[in-house]
């Protein structure tokens, strides 16, 4: 199990472009984090940062307290599963599972030992003389999973790993991966660009934007308490609009005015709005329409009134008003 | 040619079925595969049998037979017994091994014929003719992948994108230098540049996760006949070179995709000098300083656009519009004006390209 500490890193490209900026953060040991934001968003450089593809440009990286140096991925020990697996073709289960320990020239009885164990793990144990072709996509990422496992990585890195899956099988194998982070409790980090996988994972997550880290909860936290308009949008697809309008106060109410609808404001943003000095001036507004209650309802309506969800932000610096 | 323990591997196969002790012997009499104890005592008569001119004869106890391979003498064959179930079962093993050599013999004479395709050094006649005795179509699409590994002779790289595309025969993987490994991959109808691209993501992938290399991944253009493979080849590694100079932060190079980097790749150094001495009088925009560095690239990121450039550097608008007046004044370009930020921009490009042919001089 590997604690993993990034310390104000940063990666820049020789041409110039930075994928990561001031990056800093603490992986505790034995933890399930989920990393999330838009594609481009520097999630797949920090993963391979930890796992010693990339080199960092500055900062510190340490991995159980020590810092690494760059490079020498194999002496990390990170089992990674990226999005774009696939297994060998002409192998059954069994060797492609030990098919790396083989390259690398371990001996015969632990390789055996190993796979016949993370089989068992993997529920997979009668799956080992069969060949890819034989299995189903759902099989084939238990056995890429089992391949990342058997040489009992410090931690697991995951790139977007359900992505070739329907809806029914990313569920199994998302559950799947949060009993198994339990069972065997190594440090699992978890990439995904999509807001509603991280929402279902339900643990610490943490939102990347261009390379920085915008806010860190867990994905409720995100949800219901942006930080500022891209994380509540982010977070809150599909199903969220927003627009520019000024607040009213009235005899009874305090409004959100736009050209052409006025609502409400939720008695919880008054006292944000008014003590923020936003009374009568524009903001920019949130909202949310109800999110598919499940994945495989992928329709979206209007919640009842109520159940909404508003988000009130600055025009200029779009921040959440505190 | 075949290795000993193939040999080794068959022999035993076939004893198992046949339960017949065989050895099998060069034609100097050493042992290289055997099934049963002290078979090296047997070298003296291996060696007067190499020289008798019968194809099979029984020496003490031993059915002796040779192997042929075209008409050479390539292995001498030990069956214990002197009936005739060790005459037949002889005859079956001198069989196998003969089609075991013709089959190594192809994969060999496969490797080696792509090999020289891809460096051209065949000609055009005798392309067609070695491709139908290879059964290699010659009428079919396909893609040359050129993979570069950080480390010098990768066999586990190696071993691992063969054991990725051995199912497919019809794909050959190969190595024409220490550092990298070319697929040529023969595409299905209606497979596509995403495909490609796809498949480019999947090796390295796998590479990063199952072999924990660090690889760069490029390929050329889709070629419709065997004798252009040897153009998607070069193309394949010029993409490599040019993400290398301008498109450093991509692990992924497609050759139809070079963009600007392919046309400034191919002009002379002499141009370039001129050029640059013509935009920069004689100064090198590497004596930039890393601020102004950064500002320009973060202004063409974002179409040239000031709020959005300050917002994202955390600086206000005046701070920018201040360096690039300063820029303007050392080297009369103004970036905030189209025509000279495409200038800029392509000088920057090519001092990038200028730097990396310096490198290589060196």
């Amino acid at each position: 199990m590997a604690e993993i500490s990034f310390r104000n890193v940063t990666k820049t490209f020789p041409n110039g472009k930075s994928a990561v900026r001031d990056f800093s953060l603490e992986i505790h040991s034995g933890e399930f984090l989920v990393l999330t934001g838009p594609q481009g968003s520097g999630k797949a450089t920090v993963l391979r940062m930890i796992a010693g593809m990339e080199p960092i440009s500055s900062g510190e990286l340490r991995i159980n307290g020590e810092i690494v140096e760059n490079g020498k991925p194999e002496k990390r020990n990170m089992g990674m599963i990226f999005q774009h697996y696939t297994l060998y073709p002409g192998m059954t289960v069994r060797d492609n599972i030990s098919f790396a320990m083989k390259l690398h020239q371990e001996p015969e009885d632990v390789i055996r030992r190993s796979v016949e164990e993370t089989a068992r793990i993997f529920k997979i144990e009668n799956l080992l003389s069969c060949y890819p072709r034989e299995l189903n996509e759902l099989q084939k990422q238990y056995v890429a999973m089992a391949r990342a496992h058997v040489h009992q990585p410090e931690a697991f890195l995951l790139l977007n790993p359900v992505r070739s899956l329907d809806l029914q099988a990313r569920k199994k194998a998302r559950n799947r991966l949060k009993e198994l982070q339990e069972e065997i409790g190594t440090t699992l980090i978890y990439a995904t660009d999509d807001a509603a996988e991280a929402a279902f994972m339900g643990t610490r997550t943490v939102i990347m934007r261009r390379g920085r880290i915008i806010q860190v909860g867990t994905a409720e936290e995100l949800m219901e308490n942006p930080c500022c308009f891209f994380v509540a949008q982010f977070m809150n697809e599909p199903g969220f609009g927003s627009g520019e309008v000024r607040i009213v106060k009235g005899k009874t109410a305090v409004e959100a005015v736009a050209d052409n609808f006025s609502v409400d404001v939720p008695p919880e943003w008054i006292p944000r709005l008014e003590q923020a000095g936003y009374v009568g001036k524009r903001v920019l507004m949130g909202y949310t329409v109800s999110r598919p209650s499940d994945e495989e309802d992928m329709g979206c309506e209007l919640l009842p009134d109520g159940e909404s969800r508003f988000f009130f932000f600055d025009r200029e610096t779009q921040k959440s008003i505190v | 040619m075949i290795s000993n323990q193939i040999l080794q591997n068959t022999i035993e196969g076939l004893k198992g079925i046949m339960r017949i002790e065989l050895c099998i012997c060069d034609t100097e009499g050493k042992v290289l595969a055997t099934t049963f104890p002290d078979a090296e005592e047997y070298e003296f008569s291996v060696l007067a049998f190499v020289e008798s001119p019968a194809d099979s004869q029984v020496i003490q106890g031993y059915q002796f037979f040779k192997v042929f391979d075209e008409h050479q003498l390539e292995y001498v064959l030990l069956a214990r017994g002197a009936g005739d179930d060790a005459y037949m079962a002889g005859k079956v093993v001198v069989f196998q091994i003969q089609n075991l050599l013709v089959a190594y013999k192809e994969r060999f004479d496969k490797d080696n014929f792509i090999k020289n395709l891809l460096l051209d050094n065949l000609l055009l006649v005798d392309i067609y003719n070695r491709a139908k005795k290879l059964h290699i179509d010659i009428n079919v699409r396909r893609v040359v992948f050129v993979i570069e590994t950080q480390t010098e002779n990768d066999t586990v790289a190696l071993e691992t994108v063969k054991s990725m595309f051995s199912a497919k025969s019809k794909d050959f993987i190969t190595a024409v230098d220490e550092k990298n490994i070319i697929l040529v991959k023969e595409l299905k109808t209606g497979e596509s540049y995403e495909d490609m691209d796809k498949v480019a993501k999947m090796i390295l992938d796998m590479l990063n996760t199952e072999a924990m290399a660090t690889v760069h991944v490029a390929y050329g253009t889709i070629v419709n006949e065997l004798k252009e493979v040897s153009r998607s080849y070069k193309e394949a590694k010029m993409a490599l070179d040019v993400g290398k100079i301008f498109y450093s932060d991509k692990n992924i190079v497609a050759y139809n995709n070079l963009g600007i980097g392919r046309l400034i790749y191919q002009l002379p150094v002499s141009l370039c000098r001129m050029f640059i001495k013509e935009i920069f009088d004689g100064k090198s925009p590497d004596d930039l300083d890393d601020e102004t560095l950064v500002t320009i690239n973060k202004f063409f990121e974002n179409n040239l656009n000031v709020s959005e450039t300050s917002r994202q550097l955390y600086i206000h608008r005046n701070t920018l519009v201040y360096r690039l007046d300063k820029l303007q004044k050392s080297t009369g370009l103004d970036l905030r004006v189209f025509e000279d930020a495409i200038t800029f921009k392509i000088a920057l490009m090519v001092v990038k390209y200028m730097n990396y042919i310096e490198t290589l001089d060196n």
